[in-house]
């Protein structure tokens, strides 16, 4: 990678966002909140009547000994969110005048810290040539550093097939996935959707586009050549064409979204000429990621 | 549709280079994208919606093929035919004549007979036999059944204006057998006159609207007291009416101006009293300029070399005496007949019998003489009877004389003579040149005969004389442009030139009989120089325009004559062109200007797509 993705600037600006910022996932699910769930934990919630079946250990007997009727003290439940998040590491997101890749990992750092600074726990993934690279689960803020590394210790190479790489991914209890990525992939994405909802997967999905990509500064005989497959394609540039174009690129990006709807995630996409503060601050709270 | 130049079909073969060069051009610039997944979608999305897109992908290739095969069209020059395709031949008959100098619609008419004639000679097609004749005083075939059309243009170009007369009329018999010597024949004729095409096939092109015109068309001096009163008429030939400011001038010198309104059509005539008379010539001159200049100018010669000096030896004849008299550029010297003559005279008149020897020098007039002598044979008296007048220079305008001689001695005439009254076909008297002398004989006694008291004898007295001495009222001074200026030459001239009023000389041969000078195409002031030993004798000749060209006059007359034509002989259809209108019936279009516009178009239009397709 040619620029460094975690520099000052970075640092500065992560400081400033997450004073500013506090993940507000869906229905407290994040960690370090307090979930409507009632279990087992240290906070004191409330007492009821045992009934036949509860766990007699929760049973309060100083209570009993009171007021001679059995009790259950109840706890609030302390659930941490597993955040996973799915980088694509294809070589077309390496692309573009403010790379892509860069952006797409200094979302993923952005998310991390906010997770990690909610005492969530943290999945990092990276997605290329239809396998996966998971991360060890962070926890703690300490765990900052090393998930950064491990984010920049990957490279972006060959192509992608989000489907299949993600379904290699064993997910094993609830929590958050979210998937960035160009999705210029060969594989189905309503597949990934479909797979991370079953998974009882929150979804969000977060498009990283350069500006060539948004708006084509394309012009007469090209020929145009795939980062990835390195396949050729000559091109007689023409407004009809560069406006097909848009209306494909409008046409998938709609699709996606309603495909994520349906399964109550979201969808938005980002430039990687944004700034990160309009990405948190705008994009991230516009779709309720904060 | 014929190719002019079927030639220009070889750059054809530029085509398959064109398209090599197209294919080979086909460099695509190239630009590396994340991912073709969208580009693979919109291709596939276009090419199901719009077959024709590679075509069109391609619009410029097939524009730029058109430009390059217009132009190659274009330098083939094709030639679309018209109406008159079956014409071969075309006969162009342009007016040069004085009234072409006038101002048409956008210049002057014979331009724009150039030009008219230029859009014909070049929208016929290549084959096409073309004659071109210019028609002024003499009609002149400048070109014959010629093909080519520079050489055609060129001598389009060099038809000259001429300020003469002519009716272009004159050149019908020509036309007419120039046509009859090919199949199918096209007349056009560019002239400003209405004209009768009688039986030839064509038509006339009119040329621009008459523009207001005043000419002036007679000027004369004549001597009194108090210098010269000189008479000048002038005509407005304009449909409205209009001022006119006269200018007179003795040489270059104003000597007066005259203001006149005169209505449409109105002829007037100024009078300018005390003229001084020292001048060479006078010029009449209108201020104003109008339709046509050439005829603003009017030139007289008033003073002419000086006075004749005639001897008259006679015993005593009061007729001769008093009609003699009455010559009043002629200074007359008497003497008797036994007197020796030692002076030279312009004429010597010998009155009866004469002694002496014959003058070698100056002419002679004898009158009744007694003997024969060098110049003639004196035959036996004999009664006389009613004398008739021959037809000759000196009897002019005394056709109705009716005298009677009662004794003559007839003469035997001579072989250089002609008769001017015979009595019972013996000549009474007759007149001629030998050597440069010119003798007149009467053979009888004014005193036996009646002639002196009729009215035509001061008149035939005044002619003799004048015909003797060469006095300025017989010798022309007064031509019109265009005519011949005849040339008399004096018997001892070497050399003789003549002056244009631009000042060029040339040079006539003396040797008599003189051909007359004919390049009197400019108006003005000639001077015919002979000269005679160290002397030069000068005399000036005015040339002014001729009065029949100066307006709508000739127009009129000439389209009375059309219609008189049409009623004689009722089937000349052909004729009616109206003023002002086109060339009907041109050849044809050369298509070298619409396909080069084409290509223009075509070369706009490309460039058009092009900035189109490729904005970015």
């Amino acid at each position: 990678m040619k620029e460094k993705v975690f520099d000052e600037n970075f640092y500065r600006k992560l400081e400033s966002i997450s004073i500013k910022a506090r993940m507000t996932l869906t229905d407290g699910a994040a960690g370090g909140r307090k979930s409507k769930a009632k279990g087992s934990s240290v906070e004191f919630s409330d007492f009821r009547e045992y009934t036949p079946g509860d766990d007699f250990r929760r049973i309060d007997w100083n209570a009993y000994g009171r007021f001679d009727k059995l009790f259950l003290r109840l706890f609030m439940e302390e659930r941490e969110a597993l955040l996973n998040i799915f980088c694509d590491c294809s070589k077309s997101m390496d692309f573009g005048e403010k790379s892509k890749a860069a952006m797409a990992l200094r979302i993923t750092g952005i998310l991390t810290y906010l997770a990690l600074n909610n005492l969530d726990r943290v999945c990092l993934n990276r997605l290329q040539e239809g396998t996966v690279v998971t991360s060890s689960s962070y926890m703690g803020k300490s765990s900052f550093q090393k998930a950064l590394q491990f984010l920049e210790s990957g490279s972006f190479m060959g192509n992608t097939n989000l489907a299949e790489s993600i379904k290699r991914k064993e997910l094993k209890s609830r929590g958050i996935s979210v998937v960035i990525s160009d999705f210029f992939t060969t594989g189905s994405i309503d597949e990934v959707i479909k797979y991370l909802a079953f998974k009882k997967q929150q979804i969000i999905l977060i498009q990283v586009l350069c500006e060539d990509e948004l708006d084509p500064r394309l012009g007469g005989q090209v020929r145009l050549v795939d980062s990835e497959t390195e396949a050729e394609m000559n091109l007689t540039i023409t407004p009809k064409l560069l406006k097909a174009y848009e209306a494909k690129l409008r046409g998938l990006q709609t699709g996606i979204k309603a495909s994520a709807k349906k399964y109550g995630g979201v969808f938005f996409h980002i430039s990687s000429s944004d700034s990160l503060e309009k990405i948190v601050f705008e994009d991230f709270a516009r779709e309720g990621l904060l | 549709m014929r190719l002019i130049s079927p030639n220009g079909l070889w750059f054809l073969t530029l085509i398959p280079v064109f398209v090599l060069m197209y294919i080979l051009k086909q460099r695509y610039e190239e630009r590396q994208v994340s991912s073709l997944y969208l580009w693979h979608q919109v291709i596939m999305e276009l090419d199901a919606t719009s077959p024709f897109q590679r075509l069109k992908r391609n619009l410029l290739f097939f524009l730029q093929l058109l430009i390059l095969l217009l132009c190659i069209f274009a330098l083939a020059r094709p030639f679309l035919w018209w109406k008159n395709n079956n014409y071969e031949n075309i006969v162009m008959v342009v007016d040069n004549s004085g009234s072409m100098s006038a101002l048409g619609g956008s210049g002057k008419k014979l331009d724009e007979a150039r030009i008219k004639a230029e859009e014909l000679i070049n929208s016929l097609s290549s084959g096409t036999r073309m004659t071109l004749i210019s028609a002024a005083r003499n009609v002149k075939v400048e070109i014959s059944g010629s093909t080519d059309k520079k050489e055609l243009l060129n001598s389009l170009k060099d038809i000259e204006p001429t300020n003469s007369a002519g009716s272009i009329e004159d050149a019908y018999s020509l036309v007419k057998a120039i046509c009859d010597q090919y199949e199918s024949c096209k007349v056009v004729y560019f002239t400003d006159h209405q004209l009768d095409m009688k039986d030839l096939n064509g038509e006339v092109v009119e040329l621009g609207p008459e523009r207001p015109n005043v000419s002036l068309d007679y000027i004369a001096g004549t001597k009194t007291g108090n210098g010269l009163k000189v008479m000048v008429r002038m005509t407005n030939h304009g449909a409205e009416s209009t001022d006119a400011e006269l200018c007179l001038y003795g040489e270059e010198k104003l000597i007066s101006i005259k203001n006149e309104v005169l209505k449409s059509g109105e002829t007037k005539t100024v009078y300018f009293d005390n003229v001084p008379d020292d001048n060479k010539y006078i010029y009449g001159e209108l201020s104003k300029e109008d339709g046509l200049l050439e005829d603003n100018r009017i030139y007289s010669v008033t003073k002419q070399k000086e006075v004749k000096k005639v001897l008259l030896s006679t015993q005593q004849n009061i007729f001769l005496e008093k009609a003699l008299n009455t010559l009043k550029d002629i200074e007359l010297f008497k003497t008797l007949p036994d007197e020796q003559i030692n002076e030279e005279f312009d004429l010597y008149i010998f009155d009866g019998g004469y002694e002496g020897k014959l003058p070698e020098k100056g002419n002679i007039l004898f009158l009744n003489p007694q003997q024969s002598n060098s110049f003639f044979k004196v035959e036996e008296e004999l009664t006389g009877n009613r004398g008739s007048v021959a037809a000759h220079a000196v009897t002019k305008y005394m056709n109705n004389s009716d005298f009677v001689i009662s004794s003559f001695n007839p003469i035997e005439m001579p072989y250089w003579a002609s008769p001017l009254i015979k009595i019972d076909d013996k000549n009474a008297a007759f007149a001629g040149e030998i050597k440069g002398q010119k003798v007149a004989v009467l053979g009888f006694d004014l005193h036996n005969s009646d002639f002196p008291l009729t009215l035509e004898f001061p008149i035939f007295i005044n002619n003799l004389i004048s015909y003797l001495i060469d006095r300025d009222t017989m010798a022309n001074n007064q031509y019109n442009s265009g005519e011949d200026i005849d040339i008399t030459p004096l018997p001892e001239a070497e050399k003789i030139f003549v002056k244009d009023p631009e000042g060029k000389r040339t040079e006539l041969g003396s040797q008599y009989p003189v051909k007359p000078y004919d390049k009197t195409f400019s108006t003005g002031i000639y001077e015919i120089i002979q000269k005679v030993g160290d002397k030069e004798i000068e005399r000036a000749i005015a040339v002014n325009f001729p009065v029949s060209e100066s307006g709508s006059s000739n127009i009129d007359s000439s389209v009375n004559k059309a219609e008189d034509g049409k009623e004689a002989d009722g089937v000349t259809e052909n004729t009616g062109s109206k003023p002002g209108s086109m060339l009907k019936n041109s050849g044809g279009i050369n298509l070298l200007n619409i396909l080069l516009f084409a290509a223009l178009l075509a070369i706009i239009l490309e460039w058009v797509v092009y900035t189109r397709q490729y904005r970015t």
